[in-house]
């Protein structure tokens, strides 16, 4: 019977050096049912007491690869022997969260700010509000369908059509987006909102919005993908929803 | 050059005949010439699982001498393409063959013009099983996932193993490095051939790697027949890695083959299954089985006759 003589401990276990504790416990459950006392796959293939001393020995491989402190003296046991580079070892890197939505993803990467809507408040400080804005030149002739991540960045919406708009139409959300050179498309396939709900809200067909909490949401991310200040975007645009209405929706 | 597949599990009433026929049958019907032939000679009886119900030759007139060639016994079947070699009405006695009268079958099936020769192999490990299963290493073995099943498989798998080293060792002149290392561990002996190996490798690393190079050659394959729902689906996976782990042995899972009770009533009919019940499962999993037979690389049928075995 080949024991497990001359293997390392991944090879006894069949994992990369890098795996994680959690590869590992998966590894050992698996091979545990192959050598188990009970295991059909090899009924009779050992006699008992190989069975028992191989048993013990994936054992003791688990433990020591388990254990963050002894498997990183056995890492670097193999390197001495150089059996393994130290770069091949396990590192407990963290991951950051995938991004919900895609547009989100690389905003503060690329110094983008969204732009505000003027707020009370702000009336007195036209001058710093302006110089917080960053303005990236990109030809405006640029509605293609691309994917966020090569897109980049769009026009950003001029200030003093922003500041006149006390209340907003859809007429106005859809001059800034095409300003802002996004296609009505790029924000259906990035926000998942259907066309026809898009087409509705840039048209203003009251009739065929959905409830207010609802109509919330998409106006936030409608206005985070053309680079607008979603608040103000949300706030203006239902002014104007219930002004028409003359009452609430 | 046919490519021969010989068919074998230690367990009888584990399915080698059907199998063989089953598979013989899907092999014709994609159009290969194919050739199946009975050795399981103490019970022969895989002419009647495909159709074949009073053949009219059989492998005794070859071993007998009534015909001088073994492509005279050649019979055809109903399934286009498909001929066979039967084992039935043979003398009683011929369950144990001389070893000068096996050499000579053996030899005359490696010549004859097929694209595929299976083997329907008998159940045991007497020589007979063990010569005829080692003319070609794309041995299939069959198992039920039985505990029973799978000990004899283990069983017949190691005896083959113990074959070819006892084999090699004898052709490479090593028996005085077996000697060598049964003296230097009491347990490596030729009985526990892993084991043998593995002080062999330690004594002369050159020879070593000659030995584990011809039990390399070895490219078995692995079906678990009347497999039930209840059963573990991955017992075959299992099978093959404690053989690769702890035998120097390649060897491939072709599948399992979903049991079904109607195979009896095909068999009582004396007719095909695969024509009778086409669209079950058990058919579903034997074209799944052929597709990864054939896609595993099944080069040729090399036979390796040129070591003594008179020692046996």
């Amino acid at each position: 019977m080949n024991s497990f003589r001359g293997h390392t401990l991944y090879e006894i276990l069949e994992v990369n050096p890098d795996a994680s504790p959690y590869e590992i416990r998966r590894a050992y459950q698996e091979i545990h049912e192959l050598y188990a006392h009970e295991s059909l796959a090899s009924y009779s293939f050992f006699r008992e007491e190989e069975r028992q001393e191989l048993l013990t020995e994936l054992e003791k491989a688990y433990l020591v690869l388990i254990d963050e402190r002894s498997r990183r003296n056995y890492d670097q046991r193999l390197i001495a022997q150089g059996l393994l580079n130290e770069k091949m070892c396990y590192q407990d890197r963290v991951r950051e969260p995938a991004p919900l939505y895609p547009f989100t993803r690389d905003t503060s990467a690329r110094g983008r700010k969204l732009i505000r809507l003027p707020h009370p408040d702000d009336v007195g400080e036209d001058t710093t509000y302006m110089n917080s804005i960053e303005t990236d030149s990109v030809p405006a002739d640029e509605t293609d369908l691309v994917a966020p991540e090569t897109r980049s960045t769009p026009n950003p919406v001029s200030i003093c059509d922003l500041q006149q708009k006390e209340a907003i139409s859809g007429l106005d959300l859809q001059n800034w987006r095409l300003q802002a050179g996004v296609a009505l498309e790029e924000i259906a396939i990035q926000s998942k909102i259907k066309m026809s709900m898009l087409e509705a809200l840039e048209g203003d067909q009251y009739h065929l919005l959905p409830p207010l909490a609802y109509l919330k949401g998409f106006l936030r991310i409608y206005a985070q993908i053309i680079h607008c200040d979603p608040e103000g975007i949300i706030k203006g645009y239902i002014k104007k929803l219930q002004t028409e209405q003359g009452g609430s929706p | 050059m046919a490519i021969i597949l010989p068919i074998g599990g230690g367990k009888g009433g584990s399915g080698k005949s059907f199998l063989s026929g089953s598979l013989a049958v899907l092999l014709a019907r994609e159009g290969f010439r194919t050739l199946v032939i009975d050795v399981d000679l103490g019970a022969a009886n895989l002419h009647t699982i495909i159709g074949v119900t009073h053949p009219r030759l059989s492998l005794s007139d070859f071993i007998n001498k009534r015909v001088s060639n073994l492509a005279d016994t050649i019979i055809a079947t109903p399934t286009p393409l498909l001929f066979m070699i039967s084992g039935a009405m043979n003398n009683l006695d011929i369950a144990n063959l001389a070893h000068e009268q096996k050499m000579k079958v053996l030899r005359h099936i490696v010549k004859l013009p097929y694209d595929y020769i299976l083997l329907d192999l008998g159940a045991g490990t007497s020589f007979n099983t063990l010569d005829f299963f080692m003319i070609s290493d794309h041995g299939i073995f069959v198992t039920t996932p039985e505990p029973t099943a799978i000990e004899n498989i283990y069983r017949l798998i190691r005896s083959v193993y113990f074959r070819k080293i006892r084999k090699a060792l004898d052709t490479h002149h090593f028996q005085k490095l077996a000697r060598e290392a049964e003296e230097r561990n009491p347990m490596a002996k030729v009985t526990n051939p892993d084991l043998l190996l593995a002080v062999i490798r330690e004594l002369d690393p050159e020879r070593g790697e000659l030995l584990a190079g011809e039990l390399e050659s070895f490219q078995f394959k692995l079906i678990v027949n009347q497999h039930r729902k209840q059963d573990n689906p991955h017992i075959g996976t299992m099978i093959c890695k404690i053989i690769s782990r702890h035998l120097n042995l390649k060897i491939v899972f072709l599948g399992n083959v979903a049991f079904d009770d109607r195979v009896h009533n095909a068999v009582c009919k004396t007719s095909l299954f695969i024509d009778l019940y086409p669209f079950t499962q058990t058919v579903h999993d034997l074209r799944q089985c052929l597709r990864n037979l054939l896609s595993s690389s099944v080069v040729g049928g090399k036979c390796d006759l040129s070591g003594s075995m008179s020692d046996f």
